[in-house]
């Protein structure tokens, strides 16, 4: 962090295009900014729009990745802005919105109405069994693997670079991506959720589901918490295939 | 301009929000979230370290019960706090936990056998016992006496928030999101719903309720340096405040976290500390037992933010060219425990300083993290002053963090409280009387309002630069407003930031499209966020004396005699340049633990003149029970239960009552 | 997606009615057809190395699979047979891969813009898997024909004939490398689409294009003696 090697001027390209507005078109706009040490693109971007043009928009919440907000195309690739290291890139830097998900404008998307939609469509919870808690008590034991297992599909924050890196979900709008499989996987290894295989199935056992899945990986090799997508989704596809043809 | 209706209308889709909106569709009534981002965003999302709450499964855990819950954190909050509050808080938390087990959340869990952990630098093995084996497990935190707080590795917000998001998906629960609340509908008194801006489309939306909740977290974007979120700007809080009608209490009280890496100011959890990491000066000295022998890099926040700075003014920081700073050293822990139990520091040192916590020290400095204060609600949750409001969480003065909050009691409150206000919610609903009976001409009237504040940033004549007004208040909050306060800066810091607040009424926007505006949003919360840090400002100023993370270099000592008392702030006029500041006095008398010293920090507070008088009752009642169960003694020192809703009432069971 | 209300009674209307087994049965069907293809392909290529020892063991193979060591004579139909069920097979193959392929302009053209931007390398592969399956469509066929219409016309020199003087030798060359491109990205697919055998990418990969270098190589050099057998049986 405390390279003393002279600035780079860092030359920015950016997408803009603001639906809202009328006779807005999509087009490049470059802005130049001379470069930080540590510099992220989340104190770039907000430079530009301080200082060079207010009408720029981008998503960033909790500026440390881990909330999602921030995912865009980054030279190409989608990435979280905000833990992008300048110095890790070249001095052209191409941004773009996150494809497939609604655009709100510029740099900004609306990952959280298609998150939503797929955890209604895929029931993204834990279906408990019947009865009622009763939480006065100690509560049921877990093997501390299997939590820590869990907690390992858990962390995905929906920033929806697995989607957006999916040349399937590309062609496909139904197509409920590495994200909603890797969602399945986590309540099935989950022994609180009373739901079966072929319940499972019932929700992801199509084109749309597991089946789409062309094995592209790109979602795996972008997620920025690093899960195990590849591994997880061929298990699924084991498992609910077995299903499907029993 | 739309009105939208429902009973409940929740504003902040974090831990609190969810988990209110819940509780009130659970009891039947129509809850609509409103949220500036999609809820899973929220900030509680950053919470890494954990969730406080007496279970007591883990071995250092043991003996663990809501009672020494209670006095940690009556003792960490330098006996601000609301003492019955925090019994309904302490008692209610193990509730909770066991709650979101089942909701899904994937506690680390307990393994039995032995395992070694680190303890004061040095490596210890400690055995679990069987009985414990998969139940819930406890780490070590700041300012506890037990091993308490409850977590999943280090993202415990995340899964927190995740399932909690999720269950009120199961509940189909609208989330409305890219919506700002600008101003609360109030009228005579009585709080209906308010004014909502669509970030996208900038269109105004009234939604009027029957209930009215608050959960709009923290405001540590007052500061240059702090932990919180981009969001977390206090618009919750500001908005209360300009109703003139709400109070907010208490909010001096802010708290520094000692770890925030430097310069970012992105957390690196106390679990760090907890876990055994170690804070080390620019010769790799490890100083903090140099200051506080008993409690060391585990005394509460405040004592260790302070002593952090009190070291770097020695002239002992380690120098960068962004200024000083000091160093925690993690190696000790291994690479294991930090791969596994530390991933998000991991990640975090690895992808913003590009160091290897395994092999290196991370530099740190201590940053704004937690805003005490808030709406001021009394134990239901409710403002005593603007009925049919009530708050949660961060964004709420409820009281039961005083002036300092334990590590791991926030994320517990919201949970907790979100549970407990969402009841009272429910019953406030149920109640016939409050069904909704305002004229829409009112409401159309605050339409108009915010629709005529908006207006005159977008097309009016103003000329000065939001951006340079917000920099220059997080500059005097940070300077002026920090972890060391005196009289001459406070009294600076309230001059200037009234200039600015002045200023502030002729901002100008240069990007003037009425829709999406980021421009536009930095213009209306600078002039809210302005206020909000006049109460910050003037609070501390007024109150001479060191209370919890409120320090006075002036005023060194706790003055109990005449400062055991909340502040309480409101805004009267919208001309005004100061908030109006009235306290409310906290009774001794009634005090389970009456005031004495933290058991770290300094020993020589001013006594309230009831505290000798009630220390000897509490005493005598101990005598006299000393026969009786801890429950029949708590019962005759500070009766609570009443207070809590029915179906949150009931003992807490742990394994050590099983055998 | 769709509206969000809506999809709750999707939901909820599908859990009712019976379960279609055809989503999993295809995408089982579409592995094993590529699986016993490859298969196919490399049994194929080393009986058609049997030129590389001499013609006279190219005739061998090519009798025994006419059935003369079965049935005492050589029944050609037998590998009509044979070669009408592959091509039933592929058929069936090619069916199922179409499901996967752009179905619109729209589709097309989002992918390859993708394709662009991405610079991801499985991503590509699929791209050439998909390219290579549409000419072997076209490769395949002819080949088929010949094989189908006039079985009798297989041993050393008769296939040489074919190779040199017919120019089968163009067909073969392009169908050669098209053929092992695409069995080799469907098999490194196959594996890490059902992740078995548990390999990592890294590891998986050198297995995969080494041995369908390894082909190329052995059916190149078949490729070649038969162009040498065939040279000296037209001077
Ligand atoms: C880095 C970090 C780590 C932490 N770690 C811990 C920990 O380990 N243990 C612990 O106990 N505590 C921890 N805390 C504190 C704790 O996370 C927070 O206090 C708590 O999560 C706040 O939750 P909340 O629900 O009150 O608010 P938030 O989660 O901040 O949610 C606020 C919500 O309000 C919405 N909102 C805000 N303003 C408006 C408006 N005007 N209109 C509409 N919506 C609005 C936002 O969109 C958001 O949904 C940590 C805090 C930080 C910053
Ligand atoms: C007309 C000829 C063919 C066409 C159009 C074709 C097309 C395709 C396509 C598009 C795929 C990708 C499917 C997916 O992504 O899921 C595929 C997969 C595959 N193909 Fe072919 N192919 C043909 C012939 C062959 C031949 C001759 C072989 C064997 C040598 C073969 C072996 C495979 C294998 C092993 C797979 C992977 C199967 C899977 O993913 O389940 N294909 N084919
Ligand atoms: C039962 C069906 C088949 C028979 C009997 C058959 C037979 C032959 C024969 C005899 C040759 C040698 C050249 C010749 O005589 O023309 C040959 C070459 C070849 N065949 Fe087939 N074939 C069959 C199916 C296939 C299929 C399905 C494929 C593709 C997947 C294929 C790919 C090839 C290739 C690539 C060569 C060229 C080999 C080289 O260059 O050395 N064949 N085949
Ligand atoms: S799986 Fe990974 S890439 Fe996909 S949404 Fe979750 S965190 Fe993002
Ligand atoms: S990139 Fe897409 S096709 Fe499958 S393996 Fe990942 S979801
Ligand atoms: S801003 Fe939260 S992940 Fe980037």
């Amino acid at each position: 962090m405390t390279d003393q090697t002279a600035h780079r001027k860092l030359s920015f390209r950016i997408l803009r295009y603001n639906p809202q507005e009328n006779g807005s078109t999509p087009r490049l706009q470059r802005y130049e900014l001379e470069e930080a040490d540590g510099m992220t693109l989340f104190i770039a971007l907000n430079e530009i729009r301080e200082q060079q043009d207010p009408s720029l928009q981008f998503d960033f919440v909790c500026r440390a990745g881990i909330c999602g907000s921030c995912g865009m195309m980054i030279n190409g690739r989608p990435g979280l802005a905000c833990r992008t290291l300048t110095r890790n890139l070249p001095p052209e830097i191409t941004l773009a919105p996150l494809p497939i998900f609604e655009l709100i404008g510029d740099l900004s998307v609306n990952t959280g109405r298609w998150m939503r939609d797929l955890g209604e469509r895929l029931e993204t919870w834990v279906h408990m069994k019947a009865g009622e808690l009763d939480l006065g008590h100690i509560e049921e034991t877990m093997d501390p693997d299997l939590a820590e297992q869990i907690y390992l599909l858990d962390r995905c924050i929906e920033c929806g670079c697995c989607v957006a890196a999916c040349g399937t979900a590309r062609m496909r709008e139904d197509f409920v991506g590495a994200v909603g499989l890797s969602k399945i996987a986590r309540f099935r290894l989950d022994p609180r959720d009373a739901r079966t295989d072929a319940d499972y199935y019932e929700l992801i056992g199509d084109d749309d589901g597991v089946f789409g899945c062309m094995s592209l990986l790109a979602c795996h090799d972008v997620c920025p918490k690093n899960l195990p997508l590849k591994t997880q989704i061929a298990f699924l596809r084991r498992k609910i295939a077995a299903v499907g043809i029993k | 301009m739309r009105i939208i209706y429902t009973d409940v209308l929740v504003i902040g889709g974090g831990l609190a929000g969810l988990r209110m909106a819940i509780a009130a569709r659970r009891r039947g009534h129509e809850a609509i979230i409103l949220s500036l981002v999609p809820a899973k965003r929220s900030h509680s999302k950053a919470a890494q370290g954990g969730m406080q709450a007496s279970l007591g499964n883990v071995i250092k855990g043991q003996g663990d019960s809501e009672d020494v819950h209670f006095e940690d954190t009556v003792r960490g909050g330098d006996w601000g706090a609301d003492q019955e509050v925090v019994r309904m808080f302490v008692n209610t938390a193990p509730k909770a936990v066991r709650e979101l087990a089942a909701w899904g959340v994937p506690w680390s869990r307990v393994r039995k056998g032995d395992r070694e952990v680190i303890i004061n630098g040095q490596k210890v093995t400690i055995t679990e016992r069987d009985a414990a084996h998969g139940l819930v497990a406890q780490r070590d935190f700041g300012g506890t006496k037990k091993w308490r707080t409850c977590y999943v590795a280090d993202g415990t917000g995340h899964a927190m928030i995740t399932a909690i998001a999720d269950q009120a998906i199961a509940a189909s629960i609208p989330v409305h999101e890219h919506n700002e609340a600008l101003a609360l509908i109030h009228d005579s008194g009585r709080c209906y719903g308010a004014v909502v801006r669509d970030l996208v489309s900038g269109e105004l939306t009234a939604y009027v309720a029957k209930a009215t909740a608050l959960a709009t977290g923290g405001a540590g974007r007052l500061y240059r340096v702090t932990t919180n979120a981009v969001i977390c700007e206090g618009i919750g809080q500001a908005i209360a405040l300009e109703t003139g009608v709400a109070t907010l209490g208490n909010m001096e009280a802010v708290q520094f976290h000692p770890t925030g890496i430097f310069p970012a100011g992105i957390l690196v959890t106390e679990g760090c500390r907890g876990d055994g990491g170690l804070l080390r000066d620019a010769d790799g000295h490890r100083f903090m037992p140099d200051y506080e022998p008993e409690k060391r890099e585990l005394a509460s926040r405040d004592v260790v933010s302070r002593r952090m700075e009190e070291h770097i003014a020695r002239g002992k920081g380690a120098k960068s060219r962004f200024g000083d700073h000091l160093w925690l050293d993690i190696t000790l822990l291994g690479e294991h425990h930090i791969r596994h139990n530390l991933r998000e520091v991991y990640e975090i040192c690895h992808y913003f300083l590009g160091v290897d916590p395994v092999k290196e020290w991370i530099p740190v400095r201590a940053a704004q993290h937690y805003t005490m204060g808030g709406v001021r609600t009394g134990p239901t949750g409710e403002s005593p002053n603007l009925k049919g409001l009530f708050a949660a969480g961060e964004a709420a003065c409820w009281d039961m963090h005083g002036f300092n909050r334990l590590g791991g009691n926030s994320v517990a409150e919201t949970v907790v409280a979100g549970m407990i206000v969402g009841e009272f919610i429910g019953d406030f609903c149920d109640r016939p009387e409050n069904d909704i009976n305002i004229p829409t001409a009112v409401v159309h009237d605050y339409l108009e309002r915010e629709q005529a504040r908006l207006s005159a940033l977008l097309t009016g004549r103003g000329t000065e630069d939001a951006v340079a007004l917000r920099v220059a208040m997080q500059e005097i909050m940070t300077a002026k407003v920090g972890i060391f306060r005196r009289g001459k800066d406070l009294e600076q810091a309230v001059d200037e930031l009234q200039q600015l607040l002045v200023r502030s009424r002729d901002i100008g926007v240069r990007y003037r499209a009425a829709g999406a505006n980021p421009e536009l949003v930095t213009a209306y919360r600078t002039q809210r966020m302005l206020k909000l840090a006049l109460t910050v400002a003037y609070g501390a100023l007024a109150r001479s004396e060191s209370r919890g993370a409120h320090y006075r270099e002036d005023f060194p000592r706790r003055n109990d005699a005449e400062w055991l008392k909340r502040t309480l702030a409101s805004w009267s006029n919208e001309s005004d340049t100061l908030p109006t500041l009235t306290y409310e006095a906290l009774d001794v008398r009634r005090m389970e633990l009456p005031p004495g010293w933290r058991g770290y920090g300094a020993r020589d507070h001013i006594h309230h003149p009831d505290t000798a008088t009630r220390e000897k009752e509490v005493e005598a009642l101990k005598a006299k029970l000393a026969s009786s169960d801890r429950f029949a003694v708590q019962q005759a020192l500070m009766p609570y239960e009443q207070l809590l809703p029915p179906r949150l009432r009931g003992r807490n069971e742990r394994i050590d009552d099983r055998s | 997606m769709k509206g969000s209300d809506q999809l709750a009674d999707v939901a909820a209307a599908t859990r009712r009615a019976p379960r279609d087994r055809l989503p999993a049965l295809l995408d089982v069907v579409q592995s094993i057809s590529g699986l016993a293809l490859v298969m196919f392909l490399g049994m194929h290529l080393l009986l058609d190395a049997a030129i590389l020892i001499g013609p006279s063991a190219a005739d061998a193979v090519a009798r025994a699979f006419e059935g003369q060591y079965l049935f005492g004579t050589a029944h050609p139909w037998i590998v009509s047979l044979a070669a009408l069920a592959l091509l039933t097979l592929i058929v069936v193959h090619a069916v199922l891969a179409l499901r996967k392929l752009p179905h619109s302009t729209r589709e097309y053209v989002a992918f390859r813009h993708h394709l662009r931007g991405i610079n991801h390398g499985d991503t590509r592969l699929w791209w050439w898997q998909v390219v290579t399956g549409m000419a072997l469509f076209f490769l395949i066929a002819p080949h088929l024909y010949i094989v189908i219409t006039q079985p009798e016309t297989i041993g050393a020199s008769a296939s040489a004939h074919r190779v040199v003087a017919e120019r089968a030798w163009v067909l073969y060359a392009i169908l050669l490398p098209v053929v092992l491109l695409h069995a080799a990205a469907g098999t490194y697919r196959m594996v890490v689409k059902w992740g078995w055998p548990k390999l990592s990418r890294v590891r998986l990969r050198p297995w995969v294009w080494g041995i369908a270098g390894a082909y190329c190589v052995l059916g190149l050099a078949a490729l070649v003696a038969y162009t040498i057998l065939g040279l000296r049986l037209t001077e």
